[in-house]
Formats: structure tokens, sequence, C-alpha cells
């Protein structure tokens, strides 16, 4: 295949992989040397912290690839740097929220560095085998991370659920890349590419193949119908698991749905069209309708990711290079402003329960000015408000929609962005609301003192999305030269 | 047609005019006392009311061009431009809104004693968009500031309004945001059609094929008649008007109302003519069901700021019947009303938050035998009821009167029913001004009223002065108008093509 000639430039390829793996080890071996937390918690940071800074090594020699399993692309690079930025701020909120709930949180640490590897194994995989590795290496990890506290029945509850779907996921999925294999006899990415690209060649199986392939999918993206895990998952599971489910495992899976089945993929086939139609408005609309009544943050913010994951297969149902960039865009908003959202909630949970019910929040732009502030940027963006990354990314998904002449889908988002108001506003609602509401509403967390690298950490994203809302010719300038 | 003339003051006059209000919200980040906050809030709108003054003295009414112009690239990719520009339609709103602020900022120095600080920063970052949306020469900055307005404006209605503030707020965040994003739709629509540009000017010279016009003006339509808002959309207005501290109120009437007056003028006129001629008839109907209705519906009201709340509904319909009217009468009128009614409903929503302030009720039954008590406060209110009814000498039966010219040239019957509505108007004014001011104290508790202080007339004077300088002198505003208005009005009769038959069909259908 195309070998690189040096074998040094192969390894390259899978520098960030190797790095990782190689942290992992010191890390199992400080879990079982140095029995102090923070040591694991040093290890884990500075690996990934290395892994990020090994990006910068290889981003000049793109597209690079490794043997059959791994093509490094700038989507890759992309992908892996925003993997790495959450799992790193998974780490960072992980060590405080584990401390005040006095479980030991070595293990932890070692189980995230998994996760993300599975994570960049999964964003360069240009083949099934590798595809498949990766998918199971964020699975296993995850539900262990997910009944991490043991004490908590919820959180086994999380793990069971956890389990279960990436059991079915795996299971579907598996035999969707089976009947692809049936129809293009080889298990890259690249031979089924040019076999769906080709819609009079393609045989029903395929077709069936390929819509397994794209439940597999759905279920890790939580589209609707297969979306119902995700809220008791983001609502049981510990603060920063959640966190990590919803910014870098999802960035992960929808890298790997962009590498299986591009946007001109999705416009040419009739059948795919359809399916991802389907997927799209369901998602958006049910996500919408049922966040309107949670009284749960973490619930609220499970049904906006469902409505989101809709939002984004609009650009995957459009062509052109407007549909890959925003796609692109879509992915950097949607980690960053998860990562604020879930990080503020992260860092307002006591010992007791997490911060999740509205009510917790009541009065808190009162009690935590800062905090208030920077959740409400994220939410904001959420929303899709000029001057926040959200608008941009929505702003363009909705401009590769017309761009397409897709009208209908188009408006259908546009009226599900008016309909998810709504539910935004209650969360704003409730953290500016006056004084003599938060006097009859509990102030649970009010004297606990925030941790300073936490509410660093949040307000660089909050800085982040306000910037790119401003802004977005730089990052726009990025995703131009890495793509290119 | 139209050109950009650049600015050619040597510094960038509307940028400053946007930034200005920014920085100041910025430096009151770093406030923690209330005072200081209302100090530099004041500071800052004064300043920049200020710069109005080179605006105003160095725009040149002769021309229809867009002045002070202002042009670079922001988002390459894209195509999208921070492209600023006045015209004749729109340099008075840009004074109005800093002269609304101020008043505002006054009317609030007492009225606001809960985070002060928060308070004055929602409303210094309203003024910066509320700016921005008049010199916006570009489709896509002006969406991100029309959309920008709206986040201070409901934190000003649901933090600082009255008990039901959240409902309102809420409510009038989902009908705004509702109208806005179908204008997106359309916006991205006319960005593709006419080839991938956001440029307005360039856009008004783009020839769309009708049947995209009839789409695109009505996804226009559906922002700015909620924003109006027309009848039968008008349902947001009360509620926020009611729930809204004073200063909100008065920013809500004052400016952001006009706002969707405004673009129908920039936007949906020029792009879209025959679109626009096509719908004629029926909004025109509808401005008139809404002038009657506002009117009928203000009788009934027990509450001081609702009965006003109903008025705006009345008089916008004014607004939209002489725009519509599709002559330069009306259409300067229009505009010109969209003026005095800021100027006068402000002043009313002042002299609600006036006498709100000391009573703690806008039950209008409260009130009654209130001119023996504050002498000045009645004197106030009489010239502002009087202006909003339109008496001549003041600048309501100005605007009023040009509006009634262009409805009759449009269609007689409009006019007359829209008098119609006059008469209704004078009648409900003057029985508010009755119950409020004039018989005997019935309400104990206003045994000791105190009248008007200094800062409350300080604030009330620019718009009386107002009132009368437009009722008096009007050329001097409508020269500023004339030559933009009646541009528009040329560019949109030569661009628009003979009716087609699905465009009578629409006229017929409304009976025109």
């Amino acid at each position: 295949m195309n070998r690189m000639p040096a074998m040094h430039a192969d390894l390259l390829t899978v520098l960030p992989h190797i790095v990782l793996a190689a942290g992992t080890v010191v890390a199992l071996l400080a879990a079982a040397f140095a029995r102090r937390h923070g040591t694991v918690t040093y290890v884990a940071v500075s690996t990934l912290l290395f892994s990020f800074l090994s990006l910068g090594i290889l981003v000049p020699h793109l597209p690079s690839g490794f043997t059959d399993l791994f093509l490094f692309d700038g989507v890759s690079a992309l992908s892996s740097g925003l993997v790495l930025f959450a799992s790193l701020c998974v780490a960072l909120s992980a060590y405080p929220y584990f401390m005040m709930h006095a479980v030991p949180a070595r293990e932890f640490f070692i189980l995230l560095l998994l996760a993300t590897l599975g994570c960049l194994v999964i964003v360069s995989s240009s083949h099934f085998a590798s595809l498949f590795l990766g998918i199971e290496l964020i699975g296993i990890p995850l539900v262990v991370m997910g009944a991490y506290q043991r004490g908590n029945p919820t959180g086994i509850e999380v793990g069971f659920k956890y389990l279960i779907l990436a059991g079915v996921s795996s299971a579907v999925l598996l035999f969707g890349i089976a009947l692809l294999y049936a129809g293009s006899g080889s298990l890259a990415f690249g031979p089924a590419l040019a076999l769906l690209a080709h819609p009079a060649a393609v045989t029903p199986l395929t077709h069936i193949g390929a819509a397994l392939l794209i439940s597999g999918i759905g279920f890790k993206l939580a589209l609707v119908p297969f979306h119902l895990w995700a809220p008791d998952v983001y609502q049981g599971a510990p603060a920063p698991v959640t966190l990590f489910v919803a910014t870098a495992s999802k960035a992960a899976v929808i890298t790997a749905l962009l590498r299986l089945l591009p946007p001109v993929v999705v416009e040419v086939d009739r059948y795919l069209f359809i399916l991802f139609t389907v997927l799209s408005v369901t998602s958006m609309t049910a996500g919408n309708l049922l966040a309107l009544r949670q009284q749960n943050v973490k619930r609220m913010l499970a049904y906006s990711s469902i409505a989101h994951s809709g939002y984004l297969l609009v650009a995957f149902l459009s062509a052109g290079s407007l549909a890959f960039t925003a796609i692109l865009l879509y992915l950097v908003f949607y980690v960053i402003t998860n990562l604020c959202a879930f990080g503020v909630v992260s860092l307002l949970s006591g010992s007791g329960s997490d911060a999740d019910d509205l009510d917790d929040y009541a009065g808190l732009s009162w009690r935590k000015p800062w905090l208030a502030l920077v959740l409400t940027i994220s939410i904001l963006s959420l929303l899709g408000i000029p001057l926040t990354a959200g608008f941009i990314a929505k702003f363009s998904v909705v401009t590769a929609g017309m761009a397409s002449a897709h009208l209908a889908l188009v408006l259908a988002l546009v009226i599900n962005t008016a309909v998810s108001a709504y539910y935004y506003l209650r969360i704003i609602m409730a953290m500016y609301i006056g004084p003599e509401d938060v006097l009859s509403g509990e102030i649970r967390h009010s004297e606990r003192r925030v941790p300073v690298i936490g509410a660093c950490l949040v307000s660089l994203q909050a800085g982040l999305l306000l910037f790119i809302g401003i802004a977005p010719q730089y990052l726009l300038q990025l995703i131009g030269w890495l793509v290119s | 047609m139209l050109e950009l003339i650049p600015n050619q003051l040597g510094f960038p006059l509307l940028s400053l005019l946007i930034f200005v209000p920014v920085i100041g919200a910025v430096v009151l980040l770093a406030v923690r006392d209330a005072r200081a906050a209302r100090w530099i809030a004041l500071v800052f709108s004064v300043l920049e009311l200020g710069l109005c003054a080179p605006l105003l003295s160095n725009f040149d009414s002769s021309l229809a061009h867009m002045q002070f112009g202002e042009s670079m690239p922001w988002i390459s990719a894209w195509n999208i431009h921070y492209k600023l520009g006045v015209d004749g339609i729109s340099i008075l709103f840009v004074a109005l809104t800093a002269l609304l602020t101020v008043i505002s900022i006054m009317v609030s120095w007492t009225a606001i004693t809960d985070r002060v600080r928060e308070f004055m920063v929602a409303l210094l970052f309203l003024e910066a968009a509320m700016v921005g949306v008049f010199a916006a020469l570009d489709l896509f900055l002006f969406y991100i500031f029309w959309e920008a307005m709206l986040i201070p404006m409901y934190l000003l209605i649901g933090v600082w309004g009255g008990p039901n503030r959240l409902y309102a707020a809420v409510k009038f965040f989902l009908y705004t945001l509702f109208g806005s994003v179908l204008m997106l739709v359309a916006i991205l629509a006319v960005y593709f059609t006419a080839g991938g540009t956001f440029d307005v000017l360039s856009l008004m010279n783009h020839k769309f094929g009708h049947t995209f016009q009839m789409w695109a003006f009505a996804a226009f339509f559906a922002a700015f008649a909620v924003k109006v808002p027309m009848f039968p959309f008008h349902t947001w207005l009360p509620d926020a008007h009611v729930e809204a501290p004073t200063a909100g109120s008065i920013i809500l009437a004052g400016i952001l109302i006009k706002m969707g007056a405004y673009g129908f003028l920039r936007f949906s006129l020029p792009f879209f003519p025959d679109a626009t001629m096509a719908y004629t008839p029926a909004i025109m109907v509808l401005s008139v069901i809404a002038v009657i209705y506002g009117a009928y519906m203000a009788f009934a009201q027990t509450d001081f700021k609702k009965l006003i709340a109903y008025s705006s509904v009345s008089h916008m319909g004014f607004i939209t019947l002489g725009i519509f009217s599709m002559n330069s009468q009306g259409l300067e009128g229009g505009i010109l009303q969209m003026i005095n009614h800021g100027v006068s409903t402000g002043a009313l929503f002042l002299g609600v938050g006036v006498i709100y302030e000391r009573t703690h009720t806008r039950v209008i039954a409260d009130y009654g035998g209130l001119a023996s008590k504050v002498p000045v406060y009645a004197a106030f209110l009489m010239i502002i009821t009087l202006s909003s009814i339109g008496l001549p000498g003041t600048n309501g039966f100005i605007g009023e009167f040009a509006i009634l010219l262009g409805a009759f040239q449009y269609k007689a019957v409009y006019a007359v029913i829209a008098s119609l509505g006059i008469i209704l108007g004078a009648g409900y004014m003057l029985w508010l001004y009755q119950r409020v001011i004039f018989g005997t104290v019935t309400n104990p508790h206003n045994e000791h009223l105190k009248d008007m202080n200094l800062r409350e007339i300080v604030a009330a004077l620019p718009l009386v002065v107002l009132v009368f300088y437009i009722g008096l002198y009007p050329n001097a505003a409508f020269q500023v108008i004339h030559a933009s208005a009646d541009n528009l009005i040329k560019h949109v009769h030569a661009k628009a093509q003979v009716l087609p038959a699905a465009a009578q069909a629409v006229s017929t259908l409304v009976g025109n």
C-alpha cells in the first residue's frame, strides 16, 4: 500500500497515540507505586499535554498514513486537538471533584487516558478494524467511569445502561460492517465509500449494511430513535464523566461519520439521504420538545445535545465545501460550548449530589456572578445567539443547507432553534431572577470555594466562544488550511 | 444607485457611536459602587449624545446617499463586510437612540436600586446594538446587531421588571426570535440568489425574480411585523411594556419597535419592490385594523402602561399605513411619525415612571386630582398627551397629517378610517388625562405626592422641546428625511414591474 519510505515517518503518524499509550502505562505504574492521588493526576495531565503538543510535530507532515489502518489528515488533527483539549479539561475538573467526594481517583485517570486513546484511534482510522477497535476502547472504560462512585446507586445504573448501549451498538455496527464488506470486499473505508458513491451499483444488501452502520453510530450520537440512554447517562454519571461523554467521545464519533459518509456521499445516495433526513428532523424536534419540561439541567442539556446532533446532520445532507467546513465548525463550537456548560455544572457540584436541579441555579448571578456569566455565554452559544461561536456554527450549517436548496430542512432547523430558546432561557432566567426568589430557594453551594483551575478553564472556554463569535475568520482559516 | 460616501471626518464616527457604549459597559464592569455606576453610565451616554452633534451637522441632507461610510472586510470566507453608513432615513434614529438612552439612565437614577451596575451595562449594550442596527449596511452585520438587542432587552424586562416579568420577557424573546430566524433564512436566500453578497447597497440594485420576492418578502415580514408590532402579531407588546422597568419601556417604545418599520424601509421595499406592490393592499388593511383595534383596546384598559401600549399599536398602524401608501407624503410622514412616536411615547412612559416611582401603582383608578398636588407633572403630561393626540402645533399633528395625505392618495377609504383612529385617540388619551389629573383626590396615598424633581424635569425637557420644535418647524426634520425618502419611493416605482397575475389575485382577494 501507500507505505512511506522511512519507518520513522510511519511512526510519526501515530505519535499522539504512542504518547498516550506510554502515558497510560506510566500512570498505571504510578497508581501502583505512588499512593498519592495527585501523582496520577500529574501523569495524566502531562500525558494529555504532550500528546497535544505532539500534534504540532505531526501537522506539517499531513496527511500521513500508517499501514492500512490509520490515516492522519487535517480533519484528524482538528478533532484530535479538540478531543485532547476536552480530556485535559475533564482531567482537571475530575481531580477536585473526586477529592470532594472522597473517592480514590487514581484509576479514573487511567480509564480517562484509555478512552481518550480510543477517541484518537477513531478520528484517525481509515479501516473498519481500527474504527471498531477505537469504539470499543472508548466504550469499555466509559462503562467503568460511569459507575465509578460505587456508593452511588445511580452510578451503577449508568454503568449498566452504557454497557448495554455499547454492546448493542457494537453488534449493530459489526453487522453493518460485515454487510458492507460483502459488497466491497475490503475492510478499508476507501472501497466502501467508492461503492456507495455510485448508487447504480449498490445492492440492497449494501444499503442495509450502511443503514446498520449509521444506526450503530446513531446510538453513539444519541440520534432519535437511538437516544434513550443519553438523558439517563448524562444525568446519572458523575459530572466529569458527563463532560467526557458529551464532548470528546461525541467529537470522535462525528469525525468517524464524516470519514465514513462525507456529505457528498449522503447527497448522492437517495436511501441514505432519506435516512439522514428522518434522523435529523426527528432528533432536533424530539430533542427540543423533550427538553422543554425538564427540571434537571444535566438532563436538559442531554436533550439539547440530541437536538444539536440533528442540526449537525443538516450539514451532512448538504453538498460542497461549505458543508464540510460547516461540520468542522460545528464540531469546534459543540465541543467548546459543552465543555463550558458542563464544566460550570461540574464546578458547582458540591459534595452531595451534582448541581443539576434548576433550583440550584436560582440566583446564581448573586452568589457567583462570574460563573453565571460564563454559563450564560455557553447557553447563548448553544442557542446560537450572535457574537457567540454557536451562531457562527449554526449560521454555517444553515448556509450549507441553503446552498444545497434544502429549504424544508433549514426551516425545520430554525423553527427548532426558536423552540429551544424556551428551555435555554429557563436556565438563564433561573440564574438572574430577583433576590426575593432566591431566598425561598435553598442556597446550597454558596459558601464553597470554586477550584481556581476549573474557573480559569471555563473562563477560557467562554472567551474562546466569544472570540470565535466575533472573529470567526481565524478559525475558518485554520480549518481551510487543515483541510487543504 | 445609492452610493456609500466615505467618512471624511478624520475619525470613524459611526464606529465610535457603536463602540462608545460598549467601552462604557466594559468600564462599568470594573465598578462595584452603585452611585459610581450611575455616573459612569450617564457620562458615556452623554458622550454618545455629544457625538451626534458632528453626525447631524456634517450630514448633507441634499444627498440621498449613505454618508459617513466605513467599510472593511470582516469574514472574507463568506464575503462579509463591516460596512456602516447612514442616510436621511436612519440618521435621526441614531440621534433619537442616543437621546432616549440618556433619558432612560436619568429616570432610572432612583427607580433602580438593585444591581445598578448590571442594569447600566445592559442599557449601554442595548444602545450599541440599536445604533448598529441603524448603521449597518451589510445584512449579516445587521442581523448580528438585530439579534444582539434581544439579550439586554430580555434581561431588562426579566430582571428589573414587574411581578409577571418572566412571562413577559420570555414572550418577548420567543416572538422576536421566531421572526428573526425566518428572516435569517431569507437573508441567506437573498445571499445565494444575488450571487454571494450581503452588501445592502448592491442588493438594492439586484433584480430578484417575482416568485422569489414574494417568499423573501414574507420571511422578512415575519421579523419586521412582529417587531413593529403589526396586528395580529402585537400580543407580546402590552405584556412587555407593562412588566418592563420605565427605562425598558422608553427604549422599547421609542426605538425597538421602530426597527420593524425601519426594516421595511431599508430592506423590504428596495429589495422586493414587486412583492411590496403585491402585498401592499393586505398590509394597508392590517394597518387600518391596527389603528382602530389598538384605539379600541386602549379604551378598555385600567392599567396606565397597558393603555399606552395599546395606543402604540394604534400609532404604529398609522406608521405602516404611511409607509405603504407608496407615495412620498405617506412615506415621509411615516418616517417623521416614527420619530414623533418615539418622542411622545417615550415621554409618556417617562411620565408613568415618574408617578409609579412615587405611588407604586399603575392602576388608573388609583389616581385622580393630581393637578392640585403635582402641577408641574400635570403640565408635562398635558403637553405629551396633546402631542400623542396630534394637536396642531405639536409634532404628532405633522406626522399624522402627512400620513393621511399619503393614505388618501392611495385610497381615500383608508384615510377616512384612519382619521377615525385619531378621534378615538383623542378620546382615550383625554379620558386618561381626566381620570389621572382632574377631579378630586380620591386616594389618600396621593395627598402628599411630591412633584417632579430637577432630575426628572431635566430628563423630560428635551422631549418637550422636541414636541414643539418638530410641531412648529417640521421642515428641519423633513429636510433631513426628504432626499432619501424621495429616492426610495422612486427606486421602488422604477424597479417594480407591472403587476403580474398572481399579485393581482392577491389584490382582488383583499378587495382592492
